[in-house]
This record gives C-alpha cells, structure tokens and sequence, in this order.
C-alpha cells in the first residue's frame, strides 16, 4: 500500500498547485504532461495491457474534442459537451472494434488507422474554418478548471491501468497480449475483453479530446485528427514503459519536458528525436520495455533459443 | 553394409524454447544404406531430422555429413552440400504449379546446372508427375502429392535424402508403392533415411534401423533382427 | 457524361493505388511484416522525381530508371538495419512490430522531408502536362493515362518476374512456406531482402506516378499508406493483377461517392468497404478468424 500512499499524496501535490502558484507557465506546463499522460494512458490500456495496436487514436481523441467544442461553444455546459464527446469516441470505438476485433492480424490497426485518417480528411473538407473561442468566452477563461479536468483525465486513466495490471480482468487481457490461443483455450472471452478495453481506451481518449477542446483558444477541428495524437500517445507510452502504471506518466513528463526545450529552436526535431528513439525502443526490446528486463537476464546468462523457430503445418 | 560415414548424428539435443525433446540422439548412416527411424508419437523423430537439416537449432551435439561439421548451419547451405529433407506433411507449395515445385527442388546451386536433365529424370521416374506438370500442387491427389514431395527433393540430386514419414496418410497400396520407391532411389547411389510410424513396412524395407522413444535411442541394429525380437514387435510394430 | 468523366479520373487514381498497393502486398505476402510506412517510400520516391526534373529538367518517365532503383536501395537499408531484426520473432509479434516500426519510420522520413524540403507541395510541369485527349464528351488526361499504363506494365514485369524467373519462384515460394523454402536451398533472409527492395521500388515506382499525376508534399504519405491498405484488404494476396483491379474499383468509388454525396465524403466510402469486407468475408489476407 505504499504505492497507493504515494500516488494520493501526488495527487494532493498536483491538486494544491493552482492554489500555491499563480503562475501560468507552471500551470500549462502541468497541464499539457497531465493531458499527455491522459492520451498515453488511454492509448496503453488497450495496446499495453491487451497487446493490441491502435494506430488511429487521434480518431477518437479528435472525436471527443470535435464534439465537445461543438456542443460547448453551442452554449452546452461543459460536462454535457464532455460527455457527449465521451460517447461519440466509444461508440465509434465500438464500430471499429466489432468487427475488426474479432479476427487476428492486423486488421484493427488498419480499421484504426482507417479512420482517423479518414475523418482527419473529411473534418478538414467540412469544417475547413478555425474554431476559436467568442471574446466573452475569452473573457471568461480560467486555467484553474482546465487543470483540473486534465489531473482528472490523468488521474482516472491510471487508475484504470492500476485496475488492469491488478485484477483478474488484467490478467486475462495479459494472457491476449502473450498468446491469444491460449487465453481462449483457458476461457478467456477474448473478444469481450478485447472490446471493453478498447472501450475504455477509447473512453478516455474522448475525454482528453474533450480537456484539449476546452483548454485551447482556437485549433482547426481537423487538427485534432492529426497522426500526431497517436504519434505522441505511442512513443511516451514506449519510451515510459509499455503495459505499465506509471510508463505513460513518466513517459508524458520526459516528452513535455524536451518538447517545449526543443520547441523554441526547431518545431520538427523533437518528432524527429523521438521518432528514431521509438524505433531503437521497438527494435532493441521487440517484446516492449517490460520484457526489457528479462531479455537482459537471458542476454547475460540463459542458453540461446533456437535461431529458426520451426511451424508446423 | 561397410560403405564410408555419410551422416553422423552425435549427442544430438534439441530444444523447443524451453523445452527439451530430444535428449542424446546418436546414429549413423552409410553410403548407400537405408535406415529407418521408428517409434512412437512424439519421440523426436521429426525434431531430429529438422536439426539434421538446419531448420532447428540444437541444443548440444554434432551433425556431421560427408565428413564435415553441418550443426549450426542454415538450412539452404546443407541442401546445397547434398541433403534433401521430405519433411512431414510434404509442405509441397500449393499454389505453383508441379513443374514450378520441382524447378525449385533443383534450386541449389550445385543442382542447376543439371537442372533440365535431372527434371527429365525425375518425371521419368513419376510419369504421373509428367502428366500434370501444369497443374497446381494443391489440386493433387495425396499420393501424388507424396510422389510429387519426393521428386522434389530428388531435384536437388542429394547425397542423402531423408523422409519423414513418407507412408502419412495414403492407402495401402500407395504405402507399398512408397516402401518400393525407397529402395528404387537407394539403387540409384542415394542414401535413404526413412521415419516411419509404420514400423513394420519401415523394418521390411530398411538395411538398418534405429527406434527412438522419449527424445533417446531405445535400440538400434539390422532391420531383420529388430523385427524379430519381441518387444520391439509388440510395442513399435503391433504384431 | 458527367458520370463517366467521374468514372474515368477515379480509374486514373485508382491504378495508382493499385501500384502502390502491390508494393505493400509484395512485402506482406513474403515477410509477414506490414510496412505502413509505404506511403513515405511513395513520398520519397515522387520527390526524386520532382528534383530530377526541377535541377536538371530531366523527364519524370525517365526518372522512373532512377527513383526505383534508388528506392530499392533505402529498402534495402531499412530492411537490414531495421526490419530484419524481427525476423525471428513469433508470427503475431513480427507483425505487430512492425506496424510499430513502420509507423515511427513514417514520421521520421516525413520529418526528415520537411526538414530538407519544407512543407510545400511540390508539382511537377511538363510541357505536356495540360494535355487531353476527348473521347466525346469525356476527357482523358493523357499524362495521367500514361502514368497509369506506366504502372501496369511495372507490374506486368513483375508478374513475368515472379513466374519465370528462379528468384521470382523463390520470392513465391518463401511466401508460401518460407522453410518448405528453405529445404530448396532458398536463402531465405536474403529472399527477405530481395521482397523488401522491390516492393520499396515499387514504392518508389509509384511515387513518380504520383509526381505526374499528382504532386508531393512531405505528409501525403500516411494516406498512401491507407489507400494501400484498403485495397490490399478489398483484393486479398492472390494477384497482382486483382489487386490493380481493387485499385481501379477504390478510385472509381471515391470518385463516385464524391459525386453523389458531396467531396466531403470522398474518403468515407474507403472506410465502409473495409468495414462491408470484415463483415463479408471474415477471414484470409491479413489474419486468422
Ligand atoms: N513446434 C513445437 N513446439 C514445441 N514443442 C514441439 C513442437 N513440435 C514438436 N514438439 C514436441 O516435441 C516432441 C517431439 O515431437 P516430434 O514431432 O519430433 O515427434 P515425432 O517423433 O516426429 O512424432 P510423430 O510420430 O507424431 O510425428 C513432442 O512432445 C512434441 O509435442
Ligand atoms: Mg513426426
């Protein structure tokens, strides 16, 4: 229990910074690791803890931010606007993951890739104008709540992942993520279990679309569709540690940190950096940060497995 | 039967992951011999020839063939040097043609140059094959389909050519057709091995034979004399 | 009329993404790996292209001798420096990773574009690239007729080299059971290589069409990638030639359903036949049921 300790008393840190500082570059700082964490995580309890890839998860992020902005500048209050965003992610979540989940291979990170790209498109030719906030709108704005929305979203994604990595529905999606055949065979509902983590996952996204909606003063709709969004949910969930609690949280820290470092120089090199360290990551642990550990073990003592690994039949 | 060593398996140990399966194997083979490996399901009989071929690992142990070292050392090099396996299940390729899948029996280098002869051979030796040299593999019949995964391997004018399970599946007429074919390509200079679960055609057929139970050697020896004795009859052959 | 002329430019896209999709096809059916940063290869090779003509006005038909080639070698690279270490690993593993692998790469080369090459979008002009040839009332570009009869034949060539050639029945052969392969004494790592450069030619093959057709900026690769994709899931592994034809039938629809339903929803229908496939035809291609 002394990691639950810890993470309440962090959580009592984050929450008492608004009341502490009144300094709104430490207030956006947190904000957009506090938003990271929450695309990352989300983006993890799916890909991480289920070992299934979704490529297109700006899709959702940008459905929920899409929606949200809509429904909020229309004069909706906001946990209404951030609800309906929520539901417009899972639903569509739904509608790739029926059928695409049901079957192995890579059909869900195409179905994923699909559409996000395709809405990415579709937003930009519907809603081509930038959408900015009214000037009593602006009036109004407060960074104090849109912190808090966003410690909210970082908050409840952890402890979701804290859920998986501790319960027996975790266990089986571990068992999916490890060997599909053989989660099956010990009766494991793969798919029922691959489909309400990806509900969650997509839940979540939603929800940071809509955090990001209401926090920003003006983005193009499509914008919130970019490749982006899933670019940064996958390389702060693998440089912090795939199918962990904490990877995506670490990870959404060291990602801001070197972003807005970086930023000032040359907007493109911290993609750039952190592409390449995705790609050492993926290449170098094929079997994720978690398994790192353990390949050093085999590396350092263990006898080397077979080079070719036969199939039968 | 005083011919030169032309494979030798020494201490062979070969390993799924963790798993150990074959735990020892030692046999020799000599020119122009056939050798059947039996026993019963699951005793490394088809772990062992995919080591001897290279498409396995192992664990421990030396494979040597026409005298040189040819543990560690992928697949495609030893078939080149003279080694053609018929693996279990034939795994002809489904989609080409037959002629296509015995073009590519011919494909090592040390077989190509004689490419053209050795397909005249081949279809000489199954006039079947000849017939639906333009068919697709997978539409064969299973017999033809075996004839079809034996010419194959002949295509790559071995040395030595090992069957796993050659017998698999066809009718009995066929399994005796196979058994004379062995012995036909034995005349011909190659060395055979066979693995069977149909010992007692296996023994019928073979010069010697080794029995393998439980990734080890159980017993070894002449053919005629291991159908003779008793316990091997009763637990390997079912007479 | 207004409907045929629809029919036809969807035709002239479609091929493209026919080409564009042999090239992913090729590296899937042999690697079992998915290099979803095809797309980028495609950007890659219609900027050699584009430079060709602009620095030393070089004709982008005949820079296709140069952005194939030169794009079989940066397969080649990726390949060994990247995607060979997957080899070894467990069917499903291979694949996801490297869909992982890909995807990071996509951004790096499209980082790498703009860094060199600033965002802009590039076209290239030729002094026939106005010109048309009218069948009644429909009209042909003839630039983009002969960008697509470029690729058919590419692909023409690659069938006769599939078919006809020992490497070519190598390269089928290690798709099909890749130690069955083995056994014939087909190396299969370097039968990797080999799938690997030419579906990245083809990549770049394809994005020379794509500078004549079309133009280049540095992100039109992920939706490349996509069309590729879809088409590949519409048409399965089995030929070349079906998969061009999937190619055409994408176009068409596009450009119907823009036609119809307003360009808003051009991209939609894409979508919808991939979610109509998964729920028809369950199975196959790209994964087990
Ligand atoms: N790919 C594999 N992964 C893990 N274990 C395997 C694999 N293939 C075989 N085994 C195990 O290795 C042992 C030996 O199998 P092998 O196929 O060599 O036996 P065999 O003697 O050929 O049997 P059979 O007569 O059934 O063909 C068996 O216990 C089998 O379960
Ligand atoms: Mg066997």
């Amino acid at each position: 229990m002394r990691g639950a300790a810890a993470a309440a008393l962090a959580l009592g840190l984050l929450a008492a910074v608004p009341v502490l500082t009144g300094r709104s570059a430490v207030l956006n700082w947190l904000f957009l690791v506090l938003l990271h964490a929450g695309i990352a995580q989300s983006w993890n309890l799916l890909a991480g803890f289920g070992g299934q890839v979704n490529l297109g998860h700006a899709a959702f992020f940008g459905l929920g931010a899409v929606v949200a902005r809509i429904l909020w500048l229309d004069g909706a209050a906001v946990p209404w606007a951030l609800f309906a965003g929520v539901a417009a992610a899972g639903a569509a979540g739904l509608l790739i993951g029926a059928p695409s989940l049901r079957l192995r291979g890579a059909y869900f990170a195409i179905g994923t890739l699909a559409l996000a790209e395709i809405l990415r498109i579709t937003f930009a030719n519907a809603m081509p104008e930038v959408s900015a906030l009214s000037a009593a709108q602006l009036g109004d704005y407060a960074l104090a709540p849109r912190y808090y929305l966003a410690l909210l979203l970082a908050a409840g994604t952890t402890t979701v992942a804290w859920g998986f990595s501790a319960s027996r529905f975790g266990l089986g999606l571990a068992a999916i993520r490890e060997d599909e055949d053989v989660a099956a065979a010990i009766g494991i509902p793969t798919f029922r279990q691959k489909l309400l983590a990806l509900l969650a996952s997509t839940v979540f996204a939603g929800l940071a679309g809509g955090v990001f909606a209401y926090y920003h003063l003006s983005f193009y709709p499509s914008f919130a569709f970019s490749p982006i969004w899933t670019f940064d949910a996958l390389i702060i969930t693998f440089l912090g540690g795939v199918g962990t609690v904490w990877g995506p949280v670490v990870g959404a820290a060291f990602f801001i940190l070197v972003r807005e470092a970086l930023a000032l120089r040359l907007a493109e090199l911290h993609l750039l950096i952190f592409g390449v360290l995705f790609v050492l990551v993926v290449v170098a642990f094929p079997g994720g940060l978690m398994q790192a550990g353990a390949a050093l073990g085999r590396r350092l003592g263990a006898p080397a497995r077979p080079a070719q690994r036969p199939q039968q039949g | 039967m005083n011919g030169a060593p032309v494979l030798e398996l020494r201490d062979l140990q070969v390993a799924y992951g963790d798993q150990r399966v074959v735990w020892g194997v030692s046999l020799e083979v000599r020119d122009g011999e056939v050798v059947a490996v039996i026993g019963p399901n699951g005793a490394g009989k088809t772990t062992t020839l995919l080591a001897t071929a290279g498409l396995l690992r192992p664990l421990a142990g030396q494979v040597t063939f026409l005298g040189a070292r040819i543990d560690g050392l992928p697949p495609h090099t030893i078939v080149d040097r003279g080694l053609a396996l018929v693996p279990e299940g034939r795994r002809l390729f489904g989609a080409m043609t037959v002629r296509e899948n015995l073009l590519l029996g011919g494909y090592p280098a040390r077989a190509r140059r004689d490419r053209a002869a050795t397909l005249a051979e081949v279809m000489d030796l199954f006039p079947v094959l000849a017939a639906r040299a333009h068919q697709r593999a997978g539409t064969l019949s299973g017999g033809e389909q075996q004839m079809l995964a034996i010419g194959r391997a002949l295509m790559a004018r071995p040395r030595l050519l090992l069957l796993d399970e050659p017998s698999l599946g066809l009718a009995p007429r066929l399994v005796r057709r196979v058994f004379e074919l062995v012995r036909e390509i034995a005349a011909r200079g190659v060395t055979v091995v066979v693995v069977e679960q149909n010992a007692f055609q296996a023994l019928e057929h073979a010069d010697r034979a080794y029995v393998l139970s439980g990734g080890r050697v159980a017993a070894s020896g002449p053919a005629r004399e291991l159908l003779a004795r008793d316990e091997i009859r009763r637990t390997y052959v079912g007479l | 009329m207004i409907v045929l002329q629809n029919i036809v430019f969807g035709a002239l896209v479609g091929g493209l993404y026919g080409v564009a999709a042999v090239g992913l096809a090729l590296v899937f059916g042999v690697l079992k790996m998915l290099n979803v940063s095809h797309g980028e290869l495609i950007m890659l090779g219609g900027y050699a292209s584009f430079w060709l003509f602009s620095l030393w006005g070089l004709d982008p038909f005949l820079s296709l001798a140069a952005s194939g080639p030169a794009l079989f070698l940066v397969g080649a690279v990726l390949y060994l420096g990247l995607f060979s270490r997957l080899v070894p690993l467990h069917d499903e593993e291979k694949l996801k990773n490297s869909i992982l692998i890909g995807f990071g790469l996509a951004l790096i080369l499209q980082v790498l574009a703009i860094l060199a090459w600033t965002a802009d979008e590039r076209a290239i002009t030729t002094a026939y690239a106005g010109q048309v040839w009218r069948l009644g009332a429909v009209v042909v570009p003839l630039a983009r007729l002969a960008a697509l009869a470029v690729g058919f034949v590419a692909l023409g060539g690659l069938h006769l080299f599939l078919h006809r050639t020992d490497p070519g029945r190598a390269i089928r052969a290690t798709a099909e059971d890749w130690q069955a392969a083995a056994l014939m004494g087909i190396s299969v790592r370097r039968t990797y290589l080999c799938a690997f450069g030419l579906g990245s030619a083809l990549a770049g093959v394809s994005g020379t069409l794509v500078s004549i057709a079309d133009a280049v900026s540095p992100s039109i690769g992920l939706s490349w990638t996509l069309k590729a994709l879809i088409v590949v899931v519409l048409a399965g592994l089995g030929s070349i030639f079906g998969t061009f034809v999937a190619g055409v039938g994408l176009g068409i629809a596009e450009s119907l359903s823009a036609f119809f339903l307003g360009g808003v929803y051009r991209e939609v229908v894409g979508l919808a036949l991939f979610l109509i496939v998964l729920a028809v035809r369950p199975s196959g291609l790209f994964g087990r049921p």
